[in-house]
């Protein structure tokens, strides 16, 4: 492993542990990107439901394609959260 | 039920995800990996039809598959998999992925964890800082590869994809992967958004959440995903199993055909 690599190792653990250590409050990294993670699927699941329910174009695919906005730029934030805090 | 194939129109209007259906018998979904198209399975499809509803499908923006947009997560690829299950009418399959498709099956186990029967992981990989890398000649060509002829960087990821004894043993086989690879087109703006979902894929921290009985399958001299990978995801799934092919390197369903009898075996005793 070259010397930046090892710096960014270093730098990317000292970032996680001070943002696990400020979590600890509201029960710590992992129930809080769980959370994020459930608040994600309920606004996306609750997109797509809309989505189904009305029938008319192109309320019904503008609903869907947020939905999958939704998810996305979601999944975006966990995998990076995830990351960082290790979890 | 019957053989067939059809495509599952997203709610988006946009997304199509074309599917194929092979045998009959306990329904297992198999999920492809990077850059490829479901019937890159057919060495699979015919080992496991006999006694299995063999499924396979396109994923988004390759092969008859289609995508309004071109930037994916294994998130979003899990989704569309389950999909296709519920145009099926199927409540519970057996899962199985091979690389990318591995990623999208670890996603669909903690998902959807009520559709999975089992799991087989195949040279796949768990994401996360913990993941185990590929050299940085196998990661710069994975980058210089979206930009090469379809013909070229197929036969130039030869290196990376088999093993040495494959390379010089089994050359008829490998020139058959590659005329089915080339039979469809590729598409460069859907390699990269599956280079993107791979590379933003991160399920590490989750894996013992997985409920599901799960093989790991890995090539022992695999240079795309390292089989590092494959111990840590069986050290970390409940009640995993493992099984590493000593000869082989990727894209191990082509060097090692036995192993399709034994995964097959692995559905059977969980069905």
């Amino acid at each position: 492993m070259g010397f930046t690599d090892d710096v960014l190792e270093r730098t990317v653990d000292v970032v996680g542990r001070v943002a696990r250590t400020s979590l600890v409050p509201w029960g710590g990294a992992e129930a809080c990107v769980d959370a994020y993670e459930a608040a994600v699927r309920a606004v996306t699941d609750a997109q797509l439901r809309a989505a189904r329910a009305i029938e008319v174009e192109p309320m019904r695919s503008v609903l869907a394609s947020c939905a999958q906005l939704t998810r996305d730029i979601g999944a975006t934030h966990l995998s990076s959260a995830r990351w960082f805090l290790d979890v | 039920m019957s053989p067939g194939s059809g495509i599952v129109n997203g709610l988006d209007g946009h997304t199509r995800l074309y599917w194929e259906a092979t045998g009959a018998g306990e329904p297992v979904l198999l999920v492809h990996g990077l850059g490829l198209s479901g019937g890159a399975w057919w060495r699979t499809v015919d080992a496991l039809a006999p006694s299995m509803r063999v499924i396979t499908f396109d994923h988004r923006g390759i092969g008859r598959s289609e995508s309004w947009m071109y930037a994916y997560t294994t998130e979003a690829m899990a989704d569309d998999a389950v999909s296709i299950l519920d145009e099926l009418g199927i409540d519970q399959v057996h899962l199985y992925g091979f690389s990318l498709g591995g990623m999208i099956v670890q996603q669909i186990a903690l998902r959807h964890p009520a559709r999975v029967r089992s799991l087989v992981l195949g040279a796949t990989h768990s994401g996360g800082r913990r993941a185990a890398v590929p050299e940085p000649e196998v990661v710069a060509f994975f980058r210089r590869r979206a930009r090469m002829p379809s013909e070229e960087a197929a036969w130039a990821s030869v290196p990376y994809n088999y093993g040495p004894r494959s390379r010089a043993q089994q050359v008829d086989r490998i020139a058959e992967d590659i005329e089915r690879r080339l039979r469809n087109p590729f598409n460069e703006r859907a390699y990269r958004a599956q280079l993107l979902a791979a590379s933003l894929h991160n399920c590490y921290g989750r894996l013992e959440r997985i409920r599901a009985p799960t093989l790991v399958v890995h090539g022992a001299l695999d240079r795309m995903i390292p089989v590092a990978n494959a111990r840590m995801t069986a050290q970390r799934v409940r009640g995993a199993r493992m099984k590493i092919l000593a000869d082989a390197g990727h894209l191990y369903p082509t060097e090692e055909p036995a192993v399709d009898e034994a995964i097959g075996e692995f559905f059977a005793a969980h069905g």
